[in-house]
């Protein structure tokens, strides 16, 4: 029954990998010849269905890890495997799902560009490593897998290489990948050399060597807090935490279906999925760091939102700031929560991010605005693209977290852990994510309204004949994801993110949150907070830049009829004079000295991310280039003077010998007899 | 007496052969060749070798020399004319390297010289009293082991003999298709 | 009686003297009589150690035959020298290279 099973999850398996491989071989093949993205699509479809009907039809089953031997090294055998359960199986689920509509995306974003069959070939290559990474069973195939997702990434950043600005974003992304790739490899290393074997299951199973390690009274060596810290620098650039966020905005030169499945769903929580995988590893103390850094990605992520005009860049920083809520998550000691706002994110970020791309899609081809991704360009694009405008709105509210979307669920699960978690920072975390996610609520409702609301800024031009059709593909194929942004999805209830099935992947107890205030309280306060924010940017933004300069307060005003005894409309009159003046001059005042003041710090946060990070980063570069400097001239004088001596020494004592090769007779004689008299005087020595 | 014989026969075969190696006329060379190699068939003499001694002058002096000479003389002009033309010296400069390998060689094996290893064999000869003497007559004995023990050596070296003589005189004839 | 070193020295001297003439000399000639002096150096040695066998005689019988080669040797190199001569115009063994890789 076991083996039969094995049997046909292998070959489902393979046919898998086998349908995201041959698309991208394909592709590669045939080169220009090979325009149209059937093939992949079609693969991709297959994938989708695939990958679901595996996790439906697993799950439940027990653990199962399909391996054979890839090559022994000294006795130990390296594994080539899969290792199926289900954190692998939803993450490859999740990963094929998006996948799915982003692909049919493509086909109407890409439609034009000439380099189309190079698309297809890096985003079925991606799909193939994401895959190999969530499904390896070995560290060290992960690690493989770890960089062919970074080495697709790069190349799709870098997909429009002759744009200046997407080179250097790809190069800039790869460059700091490079150091999380550095620490996993560090991590790996130390791992194999505590237990000898990087094999998943062996080191972090219920009864794996870890935990053997852990309930044996010995200290824990050393090397596993080095892997820790490995693992986290890992995820800290794959997952762009603070202070290796900074390739993820830069990121969004590549195509934005790339953003959008790569730079955002899935590529980049492979760095909380790796700290998911590696979770029994770390040690409370080491859990509070992880939280420290994932909190203050959260926060200075959304703050660095504040201040962008650039749609897709509002939206990266958005991720980043997500990303750092999954991190403090696992920090909280609560991965569950975090795997579950992976799961809700990537879907309700890739719409937003499909939707963007529909957006400057209709801004490019529309409007003659000069910067189609800038947000002050847009406006009142509701009625122009109200499909876009529908799902932009569920999956906006899906990220401020209000109730009924998945956004809530996930956000209430990492908020409430985190005061569940005897970290002790206290209360600060958790009350600087509940901050965040107030933030969060400013900087979408910002854009959100700019884009949609208000009065459209640009003429429309008359739409050529059937480029509507490519838009129509764009603001359709992200709609089949709403359903992603439900709470329905993950759980029954609205709000009991506990019985979701998500909380099931993993098998580590999660934090027991206590039934107190807070479960009741912090909701409350994040929900009313978002909305009272939702509210007051939508009246800031959409009524005040309208032209109604008029308050609310006034407009009830103007309604109140004057009747009654005079005093009593005096009062009244009075009354709402002095609310209005209030409303006018304090509400608006703090709204505005209020939301100036934000953009005032969140240009300050910016300044010191360009002036203080940059300049570390400028400064790290210097010593680079001086290194490297250093590094250059000791191969020219040393490598190569020691290459080129050997060379030369070669040379000469060729030429030495070939003289002897000079056909005289005499001379050979000469020889012989030199090395005879060599011998004779060597054994009269020895004698 | 016999002793003293000996050493000047050795000095007159070493010192004409040093000159010999350093003249630079061959037809000087040669003649002077002649004494070295009457003073090698001496040796012989000494060692007790009297039909070695006598094979030594019919063959080479006899023979060889002769040979030499007369290829020297009745070949082709040029290569007289040649080898007269380098005649402006009359020991030629001596090539040090060389001098300084042959004289290593001499060392070492001079050096070993003092302290002789002597065979088992020769010691065992010493023993049985199987030593050569000087009234001994060798040339019987060489005559019946040339006939007995080495008969096939002896076929064999008539053969070889020949055919160097033939294939000497077909590489030196006058062919100008070769 | 003479001892038998004084003949191992002799023929030392006659075998390195020989050996001179045949890596220093410039004519082929010379380098046969070289050649020459070091068969009769050995030719020495195994006469001098024919003392000790009275029965088979080795030494010198080695020594004939030894003697009966050099002058077949001899014929056969003047021949060869004769052949050199004609074809190079010269008889120098150092101008004569054909062994060299070109």
């Amino acid at each position: 029954m076991t083996t039969l099973m094995q049997q046909n999850i292998l070959v489902v398996l393979l046919l898998l990998f086998g349908s995201s491989l041959v698309p991208s071989v394909y592709y590669f093949l045939m080169g220009r010849k090979a325009k149209s993205g059937t093939l992949a699509l079609t693969a991709s479809s297959l994938n989708a269905a695939l990958s679901v009907l595996l996790l439906i039809s697993f799950w439940g089953a027990p653990e199962l890890t399909i391996q054979g031997t890839w090559f022994t090294i000294a006795n130990r055998p390296f594994n080539i495997g899969f290792l199926i359960n289900k954190l692998s199986l939803s993450m490859l689920s999740l990963v094929h799902v998006i996948a799915l509509p982003v692909f049919i995306y493509s086909v109407g974003y890409m439609a034009k560009d000439g380099r189309i069959h190079r698309y297809w070939l890096y985003l079925s290559f991606f799909c193939f490593s994401m895959m190999g990474l969530v499904l390896s069973s070995n560290l060290l195939m992960t690690y493989i897998f770890w960089e062919f997702v970074g080495i697709t990434s790069f190349l799709l950043i870098g997909f429009w290489y002759k744009k200046s600005a997407a080179a250097k974003a790809s190069k800039k992304a790869f460059l700091i990948n490079r150091i999380g790739d550095v620490g996993l490899l560090v991590g790996l290393a130390s791992l194999y050399s505590v237990f000898g074997t990087l094999e998943i299951q062996e080191i972090f199973g219920s009864s794996g060597l870890l935990s053997d390690l852990q309930q044996s009274t010995e200290g824990l060596p050393t090397a596993l807090t080095w892997a820790s810290f490995g693992f986290l620098i890992a995820a800290m650039a794959k997952s762009a935490q603070f202070p290796l966020h900074v390739w993820l905005p830069d990121a969004m030169q590549g195509p934005t279906a790339v953003s959008s499945l790569i730079h955002a769903a899935t590529m980049v929580a492979a760095g909380v999925f790796l700290l998911c995988l590696t979770f029994p590893l770390y040690s409370i103390g080491f859990l509070e760091i992880v939280a420290l850094v994932g909190t203050a990605t959260a926060f200075i992520g959304a703050y660095s939102a504040l201040q962008e005009n650039n749609i897709k860049k509002i939206l990266a920083y958005s991720t980043v700031s997500q990303l750092g809520y999954m991190v403090a998550a696992v920090g909280f000691g609560a991965p569950s929560a975090a795997l579950l706002h992976l799961f809700t994110h990537a879907f309700f970020k890739c719409m937003l991010f499909l939707g963007a791309g529909a957006t400057i899609k209709y801004m490019n081809e529309h409007t003659q605005a000069k910067d189609p991704q800038d947000i002050r360009e847009m406006g009142g694009l509701k009625n122009k693209i109200p499909l876009v405008f529908v799902l932009m709105v569920v999956a906006s509210f899906a990220l401020i977290g209000l109730p009924l979307t998945s956004g809530y669920l996930s956000k209430e699960a990492i908020i409430l852990s985190g005061l569940a978690s005897g970290n002790s920072l206290g209360l600060l975390l958790p009350s600087l994510l509940i901050i965040t996610s107030l933030i969060t609520a400013y900087y979408v409702a910002r854009l959100f309204f700019m884009t949609f609301f208000g009065t459209s800024r640009h003429e429309s031009l008359t739409v050529p004949a059937g480029g509507n059709s490519s838009l129509r593909i764009m603001s359709l194929t992200p709609c089949t994801l709403i359903l992603g942004c439900l709470f329905i999805l993950f759980s029954k209830s609205p709000g009991g993110f506990e019985n979701s099935w998500v909380y099931t992947i993993l098998p580590y107890q999660s934090a027991d949150l206590k039934a107190g205030l807070s479960q009741v309280l912090v909701p409350i306060l994040m929900v009313a907070g978002s909305l009272l924010i939702l509210l007051a940017t939508y009246y800031y933004i959409v009524v005040n830049r309208a032209g109604k300069v008029n308050t609310i307060a006034a407009s009830t005003f103007n309604k109140v009829k004057p009747s009654g005894p005079s005093l009593w409309k005096t009062l009244v009159r009075n009354t709402c004079q002095a609310a209005s003046w209030l409303e006018a001059h304090l509400i608006d005042g703090i709204l505005v000295y209020g939301a100036t003041g934000l953009f005032k710090t969140a240009k300050g946060v910016k300044w010191i991310e360009t002036h203080l990070i940059d300049g570390i980063t400028r400064l790290i570069a210097s010593f680079t280039l001086i290194a490297s400097k250093t590094a250059n001239w000791a191969d020219i004088h040393i490598v190569d003077g020691i290459v080129n001596g050997t060379g030369r020494i070669a040379k000469q004592t060729g030429n030495t010998f070939r003289s002897q090769q000079n056909g005289k007779l005499q001379h050979y004689l000469s020889l012989v007899l030199f090395f005879l008299l060599f011998g004779l005087i060597y054994f009269i020595l020895k004698r | 007496m016999e002793a003293a014989i000996f050493y000047l026969i050795s000095a007159t075969v070493i010192i004409s052969a040093l000159i010999v190696v350093s003249l630079e006329n061959i037809a000087r060379a040669l003649f002077l060749f002649f004494v070295v190699l009457l003073g090698v068939a001496a040796l012989y003499v000494f060692a007790l070798a009297d039909f070695v001694a006598i094979i030594q002058i019919m063959v080479y002096v006899g023979g060889v020399l002769i040979l030499m000479l007369f290829a020297f003389m009745l070949s082709s002009k040029e290569l007289l004319k040649s080898i007269e033309a380098k005649e402006d010296r009359f020991i030629s400069v001596p090539k040090w390297s060389a001098v300084l390998m042959c004289s290593l060689l001499l060392a070492i094996l001079l050096s070993n010289a003092r302290e002789l290893l002597i065979p088992t064999w020769v010691i065992e000869s010493i023993k049985s009293k199987q030593v050569l003497s000087s009234t001994d007559n060798t040339i019987e004995n060489i005559g019946y082991q040339f006939m007995t023990r080495y008969v096939f050596q002896f076929e064999f070296i008539s053969i070889f003999l020949l055919a160097a003589l033939i294939g000497a005189t077909h590489i030196a004839r006058k062919d100008k298709t070769l | 009686m003479i001892a038998t070193t004084h003949f191992l020295v002799v023929s030392a001297f006659l075998f390195c003297i020989g050996m001179y003439a045949v890596l220093a000399k410039k004519n082929a000639i010379m380098v046969l009589i070289g050649i020459e002096l070091m068969v009769n150096a050995a030719v020495i040695n195994l006469v001098a150690f024919s003392k000790f066998d009275k029965i088979n005689m080795e030494g010198q019988i080695t020594a004939l035959f030894a003697i009966v080669i050099a002058a077949s040797t001899v014929a056969i190199t003047l021949s060869l020298i004769l052949r050199v001569y004609r074809y190079h115009k010269n008889i120098d063994p150092n101008k004569i290279t054909e062994l060299k890789e070109k």
